[in-house]
């Protein structure tokens, strides 16, 4: 992990001082992968850590409305731990499925601010509730502080 | 209903979960009923005592709208049907596995059971099997004057330990007497040979049938026109895990628990099962020439029919996909199939489960009705919106059509020239949620009808069965309401589903959500589902004349609809039996054509007597006023062409000799 490095001397038994790392600003992101995970008729969400990458320990995990930067390349990765899902972006006219063992992509650009519909389906015509969320798209510093938020709580 | 202490060992048999009560000591938890399934966008739950929970607002509404329409109508519609289940004597129930209950998966269980019918014992009344997931299937014998006696237990032919799917009777041995093959989930498909007095030995074995896939349909036919009839075994693909569990939630027999994700299993190649067609080598026989004829096809098939499409002599295949396109196979003077999908019916529904070649507006060029079942499922379809096609919300990672799709009913119209038009919409073949269709001359004018076998159960809405009157070649026009078959007996619409304890089931499934949302205040509930027809098949169960209807539903009775027709008004038909010499016994394949002075009628002998489900009776020709009949001519399977000139009743059965 990249950061300044600030020492804290702490006075204990051993006289040991504890290192804290401060983390470096997010960059800004004009490209970004997401993978959307179905999974018991939630959402939920992985995002690369400050190693910028998908897939690494570093990964950040969320559920709830899904947050995105403003100004980028969105590339959603679908899939499922159990049911045949379905998410869904209105207001971009996009859809996909969200199936274990594979993967689909939704791609997209976020070219406004607001907090728009995401609506999920298990693939069965009957809609869930607990699939309907908001896809947030907020200013990159405000997204950086959500970031901020899901590294604490990872 | 207050449960109190003398009603308590009760309780574990309703609610199918033992551990929930003690039969000792008071209990005074109230048993709600609760119907799941509405029409609103979000899951609702429906309280309701006694008939309450029956109503469905917008079926009278339907119903008036119907009637009104009636006399505009020019086909004969001055009759009914009446349900005489009760007075029939069959007991029979549907039973399903969990998966499709308590359990719920969107998985293929829950496409349900077939009901075929056939005269096993010679005794020229024709008998009903039922088909069932739980607790075996139903021989009822023919008794006459529409009563039946159980007889599944003398006839050998329960399977009462596997998960069956469907029946095909077919005299597969050529020795005057159908032969019964019956396909299950994974248990082995069975093929019992008839002694021709009700009484059947399993030959499974000896005749190299013990295929066990998740096979859904098995048609006889006759494809290299050696004179023994052929199988074609359809298998949908693997929907299942490698879990067992009880059937009944507890003990044995054991099922095989669906997939969470079944419905896309045609995304995978590694969960694909082959169609099988087995050669008939005689002898008691059959060889499995799949490859060797160039039929592999691995679509998610649950049915498929017989059809010299081309008029060769040599019966070529329509092959269903219920997700994605079907296929059509031209018969090579049999020894080889070759696909014309591309050439001759470029764009085919999308969710096919049902099948039905007729001719619908006696032009001699047979068409195909197809029913499409899954592109209903894409969205909540309001009641005002069942007559038309799917608003597909699907994408195309899931169809893999590459647009080339119907969302809903076709009907390929056959025309002179070997080509076919698709007319769905303007001949009126589309309806909400269907499984499969038989087909018949219900008001004996001359033209075919349609029964649309119709409707999901929990956790889905009621939807009507749809009855289709020809209305002079011209356009089907809806009539189940007109002809009593809509709304149901007693006017049910749901029926209870399973029991549920909040204190002590565990949800898991589909099922989970709608449990964890009605337990949120916890409690005991009786939830109740929709009630739903699978299969049907069009026959003179009575032996009055006129065609019955009798239907095998899902987790219910039949539906024993006799028609009053012949009571109503004086009707002409004629009953053609078949013979087959050169040609196989049962004649299937055969093209029949009955000429009036006024008309010609032609109808091909296939079998195809409803979803799921195959058949050995007379065609059935209704003769409209005809004061007599000019000739009959047969065109065999064998290639034979036979005419009858002479010695043809009127209101009888014609039987006809191959030479």
């Amino acid at each position: 992990m990249r950061g300044v490095l600030r020492c804290l001397p702490i006075l204990s038994l051993l006289s040991w001082g504890a290192c804290v790392a401060d983390p470096e600003p997010w960059e800004p992101v004009e490209s970004l992968a997401v993978e959307v995970e179905g999974r018991d008729f939630h959402w939920s969400y992985r995002f690369p850590g400050r190693d910028g990458r998908l897939g690494t320990p570093d990964d950040l995990r969320a559920s709830g409305p899904l947050h995105l930067p403003v100004g980028a390349d969105i590339e959603l990765r679908l899939t499922s731990r159990d049911f045949v899902y379905q998410l869904e972006l209105p207001h971009l006219g996009l859809k996909e499925i969200a199936i274990p063992e594979r993967t689909f992509a939704m791609q997209f650009s976020t070219d406004r601010e607001g907090r728009f519909e995401l609506r999920g389906d298990e693939f069965c015509g009957l809609p869930h509730e607990s699939l309907i969320t908001e896809l947030v798209i907020e200013s990159q510093d405000e997204f950086h502080r959500w970031l901020d938020d899901a590294e604490r709580a990872s | 209903m207050r449960v109190g202490a003398p009603r308590l060992c009760f309780l574990p048999a309703l609610l199918g979960a033992c551990v929930a009560f003690a039969c000792s000591g008071p209990d005074t938890r109230e048993v709600r009923r609760v119907r799941i399934g509405s029409l609103d966008k979000t899951i609702e739950f429906h309280y309701g005592e006694g008939d309450a929970i029956h109503d469905v607002g917008w079926l009278e509404e339907r119903r008036q709208a119907q009637l009104a329409t009636a006399d505009a109508l020019d086909a004969f519609h001055g009759f009914g049907f009446t349900d005489r289940q009760p007075e029939s004597g069959i007991t029979f129930r549907q039973r399903y596995v969990p998966c499709a209950g308590k359990r719920y998966k969107a998985a293929h269980y829950d496409h349900g059971s077939g009901v075929a019918v056939a005269d096993v014992d010679g005794d020229g009344l024709y008998d009903l099997y039922f088909v069932n997931q739980v607790g075996g299937n139903g021989l009822w014998r023919n008794l006459g004057g529409g009563r039946f006696e159980d007889v599944t237990d003398r006839a050998g032919v329960a399977l009462a330990d596997t998960v069956n799917v469907t029946a095909s009777f077919a005299d597969v041995d050529n020795d005057g007497d159908p032969d019964l093959y019956v396909t299950t989930v994974r248990h082995g498909n069975h093929l019992f040979r008839n002694d021709g007095g009700g009484r059947f030995t399993d030959v499974t074995e000896p005749a190299g049938l013990t295929h066990a896939g998740h096979s859904s349909a098995a048609l006889f036919f006759d494809y290299d026109r050696d004179g023994m009839l052929d199988l074609y075994l359809t298998d949908v693909g693997v929907y299942t895990t490698e879990e067992q569990a009880p059937v009944d939630g507890k003990g044995s027999p054991l099922y095989w628990v669906a997939r969470d994700d079944a419905f896309t299993g045609h995304l995978f190649s590694e969960r694909r099962d082959s169609n099988i067609l087995y050669r008939n080598l005689g002898g008691g026989r059959f060889e499995d020439v799949t490859d060797d004829v160039g039929l592999s096809d691995d679509r998610w098939t649950g049915d498929a029919a017989p059809i010299d499409l081309n008029r060769d002599g040599w019966t070529d295949l329509y092959v269903l996909n219920m997700q994605g396109n079907d296929e059509y196979y031209e018969n090579q003077q049999g020894t080889r199939f070759v696909s014309r999908r591309a050439e001759v019916f470029p764009k085919t529904p999308w969710g096919t489960m049902g099948i039905k070649v007729l001719d619908f507006d006696n032009d001699g060029n047979m068409d195909i009705f197809l029913t499409d079942m899954h592109s209903d499922m894409s969205q909540v379809v309001e009641p005002s919106r069942e007559k038309q096609k799917s608003e597909m919300k699907f994408e195309e990672s899931l169809l893999q059509t590459g647009g080339m799709s119907i969302f809903g009913n076709a009907f390929f119209r056959g025309k002179a020239d070997g080509t076919f038009e698709e007319v769905s919409d303007r001949v009126n073949a589309e309806n909400y949620w269907p499984w499969g269709l038989s087909v018949g001359d219900l008001n004996a004018d001359g033209y075919e009808d349609a029964f649309v076998a119709s409707s999901m159960n929990y956790p889905f809405r009621y939807g009507v069965n749809t009855l289709l009157l020809n209305d002079g070649g011209e356009r089907f026009v809806d009539s189940e309401f007109i002809l009593g078959v809509e709304p149901r007996r007693d006017g049910k619409t749901a029926t209870p589903w399973f029991g549920w304890d909040c204190a002590e089931d565990r949800p898991s499934g589909f099922s989970k959500q709608i449990m964890e949302k009605l337990c949120a205040e916890g409690g005991v509930f009786e939830v109740w589902g929709a009630r739903g027809t699978r299969s049907s098949v069009i026959f003179d169960l009575d032996d009055d004349g006129d065609l019955d209807i009798v239907t095998n539903e899902f987790g219910t009775e039949p539906m024993v609809l006799t028609s009053d027709l012949a009571e109503r008004r004086p009707i002409r038909f004629l009953k053609v039996k078949l013979v087959g010499s050169r040609s196989n016994r049962d004649g299937l394949g055969a093209r029949v054509t009955v000429t009036t002075p006024e008309a010609a009628y032609t109808r091909v002998l296939d079998g195809q007597s409803g979803y799921l489900s195959h058949s050995v009776y007379p065609l059935y020709f209704g003769l409209d006023d005809a004061e007599a009949i000019e000739r009959v001519e047969v065109v065999w399977p064998s290639g034979e062409k036979q005419v009858v000139s002479s010695g043809i009743p009127i209101n009888d059965v014609l039987e006809i000799a191959e030479p």
